[in-house]
């Protein structure tokens, strides 16, 4: 379970201005749902997940993850989420297990359990061949392979995606696309953000539509068709973050 | 232990990088032994008549058969213009113009005189003039005793005023000057320079590569991967100085011509020396790793760090060669020496060098650098605390 209450963060530009990267979100996503965040570059979707996952703290408001405050504890909260984004890389000199490994060392994984884990995952997202190639040498698609299995290896109950495809083929997004569906069936929370359309209608439960640090709308993709009374969720987006072509 | 696994995981990711294991490892032993080499060197050619080339405007005397059997490496010139414009073109260090007659004045017992040319702001020209004087001393010196003998009089005349050394040994160090000044330089620098080469990796580098975000994302404390990244920081350097020590220790072994007065009462360290050499650079090499690590925390790249190492390097350079000429002055035994940090370190290993166990100084020399490494390491974790510095970005 994820929730978060009236949650904001605001930065500082270089000219001393305020600028409020999230402003007041209220959201809450269940466990076996994929609960999309959708929303144009800079609307503050990884603003969000980077608060969630406290690697930053909010300004104001408060949010839970797994039951667990992220201001309050957030080595727990750390402890029972995995995230995947195209700013979390991996080390190049270390092959794929070393990295895996080094991942499950910190999340506290004995080396019992680490060893079953590795192996669970290597099956898995099938990295057996190149799981003890230096990372520098490996293709973006076994990449980001390595990545997901080091996202998954402590069997967190908490997801997050940041925009996960971006910059992926389309036959390794649609791997990663894949396995977050398998996550919802595997009974995780899953947030996924994202500012591709197809991917939203394809994934997500629920959706919250994030423009300016503000959630515009939010409900299923039928939801916002229905609320905004367009044709598709792109427009449905348009029309809900106040878009107009002469704009 | 989070940190200890994370000091594992650098250290695996450091010692694969080729440029690590270069300047890390192997520079600090080439250079290390190099300069002993390059200093055996130059002294070797210095202190001996034979690499010593002296021109003479022709003439043929007692005075040059002697220079010859010293060995001296004799050339002839026609006149004393020659031999100046030799000196003006840099072909030559020094000329003598022998005064004619000198053979018989000097069996006459009458004084002589030999100009000696040479241009004084070339070394080569003034180390020869003091080899040449030397030698024209020890005949000079031998005529008088001849003369002094032959009229019935004591012959120690010839040295109205005896200046006689008598070394009161008061440490227990007998290592060579060159070496006492050479090690506690060289410690210190490969020390920062091993440091220097990985700071700007080890945290920019991750913001630069955008790993350091998957870092942040796990369960790891910030003091955690702080404390982690700062003691594989400190390994480095520490492996830095070791290589640069086995350097000195492989040009020991090898024991060459060239070396040999480098190494002639060797390092003579005792285990207490190795302990206050431990005691002075240990929490030094904490007190630098921190507030590199400080500096990768904040930049936003590899090569503003750099530029910042860059600066902090005249912090460390600029002591380390102050204590190279420490031992000229009184200055070497003040105490307010222990408490520059950088300098205490360099001065207490020249200590230990000499034999000279101030304890007190090395005690008080460790306490600082201690109290300011733990300052340093404060410091460094609370950037790493600070999303602001974190996420500062090119």
């Amino acid at each position: 379970m994820v929730r978060t209450h009236d949650i904001a963060k605001v930065f500082m530009d270089s000219k001393r201005k305020e600028v409020r990267a999230v402003d007041g979100v209220s959201i809450e996503a269940k466990p076996g749902e994929i609960f999309g965040l959708l929303g144009a570059n800079g609307a503050g979707k990884t603003t969000l997940l980077r608060l969630l996952s406290t690697v930053i703290s909010p300004t104001a408001g408060s949010a839970e993850v797994a039951g667990y405050d992220v201001q309050q504890h957030p080595e727990k909260v750390r402890e029972n989420i995995g995230f995947l984004s195209t700013s979390t890389a991996i080390y190049q000199r270390l092959t794929g297990r070393e990295f895996i490994e080094f991942f499950g060392r910190l999340n506290g994984l004995d080396e019992k359990k680490l060893k079953e884990r590795v192996e669970y995952v290597t099956e898995m997202f099938r990295i057996h061949e190149f799981m003890d190639s230096l990372c520098d040498k490996l293709s973006t698609g076994q990449k980001q392979r390595i990545n997901i299995a080091r996202t998954i290896l402590h069997d967190p109950p908490v997801l997050f995606f940041d925009e996960p495809t971006a910059g992926l083929d389309v036959m390794t997004s649609q791997s990663v696309l894949g396995f977050i569906e398998h996550c919802r069936t595997m009974g995780k929370t899953v947030i996924f953000s994202t500012h591709i359309m197809s991917e939203v209608e394809r994934l997500c439960d629920h959706v919250a539509v994030i423009h300016e640090g503000q959630v515009r709308a939010e409900g299923t993709v039928s939801d916002l068709l229905t609320k905004t009374g367009e044709p598709s969720l792109e427009k449905a987006f348009l029309n809900l973050v106040g878009w107009t072509a002469e704009a | 232990m989070k940190m200890t696994i994370i000091w594992r995981k650098e250290l695996r990711e450091l010692f694969r990088d080729k440029r690590v294991r270069n300047s890390v490892m192997f520079m600090p032993m080439f250079m290390m032994a190099f300069f002993v080499f390059f200093f055996g060197f130059i002294t070797d050619i210095a202190s001996k008549p034979s690499q010593q080339k002296v021109h003479y405007v022709k003439a043929d005397n007692m005075l040059l058969t002697i220079l010859k059997k010293a060995n001296f490496e004799l050339h002839e010139v026609a006149t004393p213009e020659e031999g100046e414009q030799l000196i003006r073109d840099g072909k030559a260090r020094l000329v003598l113009n022998f005064e004619p007659g000198i053979d018989q004045k000097i069996q006459s017992l009458q004084p002589v005189s030999v100009d000696a040319m040479y241009n004084p702001d070339e070394e080569s020209g003034t180390v020869a003039l003091s080899i040449i004087r030397e030698t024209f001393r020890t005949i000079s010196n031998k005529t008088l005793e001849a003369v002094l003998e032959s009229k019935g009089l004591n012959k120690d005349l010839s040295h109205p005023i005896q200046l006689t050394n008598k070394p009161i040994k008061v440490f227990k160090g007998e290592s060579n000057g060159l070496l006492r000044s050479l090690v506690p330089y060289f410690l210190v620098l490969f020390t920062f320079i091993g440091g220097m080469t990985v700071a700007a990796d080890a945290i920019a580098g991750e913001k630069e590569r955008g790993t350091l975000e998957t870092l942040l994302v796990s369960p790891a404390k910030r003091s955690d991967l702080a404390v982690g990244k700062f003691m594989a920081l400190c390994t480095i350097m520490v492996l830095g100085a070791t290589c640069s020590i086995l350097g000195l220790g492989i040009m020991a072994a090898l024991n060459l011509p060239v070396t040999r007065k480098v190494f002639e009462n060797g390092l003579t360290i005792t285990p207490q020396g190795v302990a206050m050499i431990l005691l002075a650079l240990v929490p030094a090499t904490a007190l630098l790793a921190a507030l590199m690590l400080a500096i990768s925390t904040y930049a936003r790249s590899i090569r503003e760090a750099q530029s910042y190492l860059g600066s902090m390097s005249i912090f460390v350079t600029i002591p380390a060669v102050v204590s190279q000429v420490i031992g000229l002055t009184d200055i070497g035994n003040s105490m307010w020496i222990n408490w520059v940090p950088i300098l205490n370190t360099a001065a207490t290993i020249r200590n230990a060098l000499v034999g000279k166990f101030d304890w007190t100084g090395a005690l008080i020399t460790a306490f600082f650098s201690c109290l300011l490494a733990a300052l340093a390491i404060m410091l460094a974790v609370s950037l790493f605390k600070k999303e602001k510095v974190l996420l500062r970005t090119s």
